[in-house]
């Protein structure tokens, strides 16, 4: 193995963890997260075969993560803005059906999620996602503490008020 | 006491506990002296209970090891070649295949790389250079054949020369069918050698810029290519191939839709287009056009138009005969055929287990093509139907209500009619047009009067790009402004615009020559939220613009149903 990949390899073992964490918070599928995984180590490896140097691995392979799982969850979610209930309404059991309409509902956030402004949602993964605390997410991103904060708010809103839309329609 | 803002930027980790007893007492402060924030309070606490959740889910524990010895694989194996278009790639998915099918994959592919592209870092480049190459092109000349209205092969011919002329025949010998655009006016000569003349609008500039955003909402579109079911670009040597499968309108899975365009490595243009359809499950390949004679010049007679020689007026009749020759445009230099309907509208109907497979519970999708339209809809009530199909305002009944899946497709320049003829026939219902007073609003935009600079381009192009409800992205280049301004407000969810009802105007009374509404302007900018009044304010920044509203009562036409007479 060349020097690149040895270096690949230790950011693998440091950050692979976090890397499979965030895919799998965005996008709980695992054959998802195990490409979304590859994905974001070979670019790394790629980026530094040519000779560049990333300066903070930790937030470039966080940021490289998510977004390779939002684009997947954009994907899947394309343009069908309903999501597919009849589960629920063929289960007899109250318990399984409430855990089926929970899962519904928590795939509803990462969906929308993933159509939420750069920013926002850069900081709205962090924050509720990875759970990192507001001065390191600013730090991260490079802006002030109550830039973050401001952005968490407003993405926390926009989910919400999205979430009361039961019924929406498409025209290209 | 804190402000508002301070109050917002606080809250969620007040919620989660995560603050220091001052900071507490300052949101319990605010609380009780703004009881209406306890509204968003609530709104947050529901969400933050559900990423509390997201955030304790953990991935499987062997997931870990399984994805880490994959990757490891990968990085132990020696680089493949990489062909010079794709070198710009900075790195392309491997797909996670067994190793030995991997390199007999390679071994067999040495001709011709084709990998699906999930990373479209590398194509955006070399796609937005095409894009910017195509926009300083001033003529060029497109040969080959498409499928015609009748499905039959037959040869296409189009010379466009900058910025809004272009000149078509379709079709050889006698029967051969011209099309002729330039500023202000379209003529049409027919089968028969009929030749009709019709005026168009100000904002009707067929043009190359008009190709251009269509090569760009296509292939350059990042989003464009996110949404598409697959994008594929193959080294052919001396041509790069990039082909798009389209995905479904509504729904998971791919359209009946492909589109290729061989673009010359060299010089960064188009060489070639094809469009491909499935009919029927068979892909039928419905064009194929060849790009040459790139900023060579274009003798004048090409684009002439004789004023003394007698024309006919396109009327009502007219417009359907000659509904494929009006639809034909620069673009169709990309979309120049499309499977027409053999009957006067094609009616398929979907069943549930259909609708159920393709993950859709409800919802409904358009699309225009080459002078055809496509209408799909899932579990849509019947009125909501023939409201998208007609135009018209279906009244309120038990039948208006009955919800249908099926998709109609018909050529655009049916009479609504017609279009609902078969339908309503298949459901044993009749209709009576009848009228009913509703009220209208008419926006009417102004302008302070200001001058409007220049466009600094020189082809009309726009581009928009984003979602409903979430912040857009607009791009605007030498294009009209009643354009820009229609644009704009069309996109914004929240303007209450009635498109069957309400209109949009653009008052001026100034000088005729100064009238900022005949002005090609030049607009980009993006939006947060998608909001008028966030899009408002860059109209009125930039041009001076002002909206007023007036209401008035209307009487417009309505749609009763019932069932059939015997």
């Amino acid at each position: 193995m060349n020097p690149s990949a040895d270096h690949t390899r230790d950011i693998v073992d440091r950050y692979g963890d976090l890397v499979l964490q965030v895919a799998w918070r965005v996008l709980p599928d695992a054959d998802e997260v195990k490409d979304i995984y590859q994905e974001t180590f070979l670019q790394y490896h790629a980026v530094v075969k040519r000779g560049e140097t990333i300066h903070y691995p930790k937030a470039w392979l966080c940021r490289t993560a998510t977004n390779a799982a939002f684009k997947r969850q954009r994907q899947r979610r394309r343009q069908s803005l309903f999501a597919d209930d009849t589960a629920l309404e063929n289960h007899p059991d109250s318990k399984a059906a409430k855990e089926i309409e929970q899962n519904l509902l928590l795939n509803q956030v990462r969906q929308l999620a993933a159509e939420l402004p750069e920013r926002q949602r850069q900081v709205f993964v962090l924050r509720n996602f990875q759970g990192m605390p507001f001065a390191e997410i600013a730090a991260q991103l490079d802006c002030t503490e109550q830039t973050a904060r401001a952005s968490e708010y407003k993405a926390l809103k926009k989910i919400r008020a999205w979430m009361n839309d039961s019924w929406k329609e498409t025209e290209a | 006491m804190i402000d508002r803002t301070q109050f917002e930027n606080n809250l969620s980790d007040y919620i989660r506990g995560e603050l220091s007893a001052d900071e507490h007492r300052e949101i319990d402060a605010y609380l009780n002296a703004h009881p209406e924030a306890l509204e968003s309070l609530q709104e947050l606490r529901e969400i933050l209970g559900l990423t509390a959740q997201i955030h304790a889910d953990k991935p499987p524990a062997n997931l870990l090891q399984e994805a880490r010895s994959e990757l490891l694989d990968q990085l132990a194996e020696p680089a493949p070649t990489r062909s010079r278009i794709l070198s710009l790639i900075p790195r392309l998915r491997l797909p996670r295949l067994p190793q030995t099918a991997y390199i007999s994959g390679l071994a067999a592919s040495i001709a011709i790389v084709a990998v699906t592209l999930l990373w479209p870092g590398s194509s955006s480049e070399v796609l937005a250079d095409m894009i910017q190459k195509w926009k300083q092109v001033t003529s060029l000349r497109i040969e080959g054949w498409i499928i015609d209205a009748e499905g039959t092969r037959t040869p296409y011919r189009q010379w466009l020369q900058a910025p809004h002329t272009f000149r078509a025949e379709i079709g050889a010998g006698d029967r051969q069918r011209t099309v002729l655009v330039v500023p202000g006016q379209r003529q049409i000569r027919d089968r028969d050698g009929i030749l009709y003349r019709e005026p168009l609008p100000d904002d009707h500039l067929l043009s190359l810029g008009q190709a251009a955003s269509y090569l760009s909402a296509y292939y350059e579109s990042e989003r464009s290519r996110e949404h598409a079911h697959e994008f594929t670009e193959e080294d052919l040597g001396e041509t790069v191939r990039y082909t798009l499968w389209h995905s479904r309108g509504l729904g998971h899975g791919p359209s009946d839709f492909k589109h290729q365009i061989d673009v010359d490595p060299n010089t960064q243009l188009p060489l070639a287009t094809r469009v491909f359809q499935r009919v029927d499950g068979q892909w039928l390949q419905m064009s194929e056009l060849h790009y040459s004679d790139y900023d060579r010049p274009i003798p004048p007679e090409t684009f002439q138009i004789d004023p003394e020689e007698e024309t006919r007026p396109i009327d009502a009749e007219t417009e359907l005969a000659l509904w494929f020759e009006r639809a034909i445009s620069p673009q169709s230099a990309h979309v120049p055929a499309v499977h027409v309907p053999v009957a006067e509208v094609d009616l398929e109907w979907l069943d549930s287990l259909t609708v159920k497979s393709r993950g859709v519970r409800a919802g409904y999708h358009r699309g225009a093509t080459a002078g055809v339209a496509r209408q799909e809809f899932v579990d849509y009530p019947l009125g909501e139907i023939l409201r998208r199909m007609t135009g018209h305002i279906v009244e309120d009944s038990p039948l208006a209500e009955k919800k249908l899946s099926l998709i109609a497709t018909f050529k655009y320049a049916l009479p609504w009619q017609r279009r609902i003829q078969p339908l309503l026939a298949h459901l044993s219902l009749e209709y009576q047009l009848d009228e009913r007073e509703a009220s209208r609003t008419r926006f009417i935009f102004t302008q302070d009067g200001r001058h409007l600079p220049p466009s600094r381009h020189r082809f009309s192009f726009s581009r928009v790009k984003g979602n409903l409800d979430m912040g857009y992205e607009f791009n605007f280049e030498r294009t009209p402004l009643p354009s820009v301004i229609s644009n704009i407000f069309n996109n914004c969810p929240d303007t209450a615009f009635d498109a069957e009802l309400d209109t949009l105007e653009y008052a001026w009374d100034g000088p005729p020559e100064r009238n900022p509404f005949k002005r090609e302007v030049d607009l980009e900018f993006s939006t947060s939220s998608g909001d008028w009044e966030e899009s408002y304010q860059i109209l009125r920044e930039n041009f001076g613009i002002k909206l007023s509203q007036t209401a008035e009562t209307i009487t417009h036409p309505i749609l009763k149903l019932r069932p059939a007479q015997p």
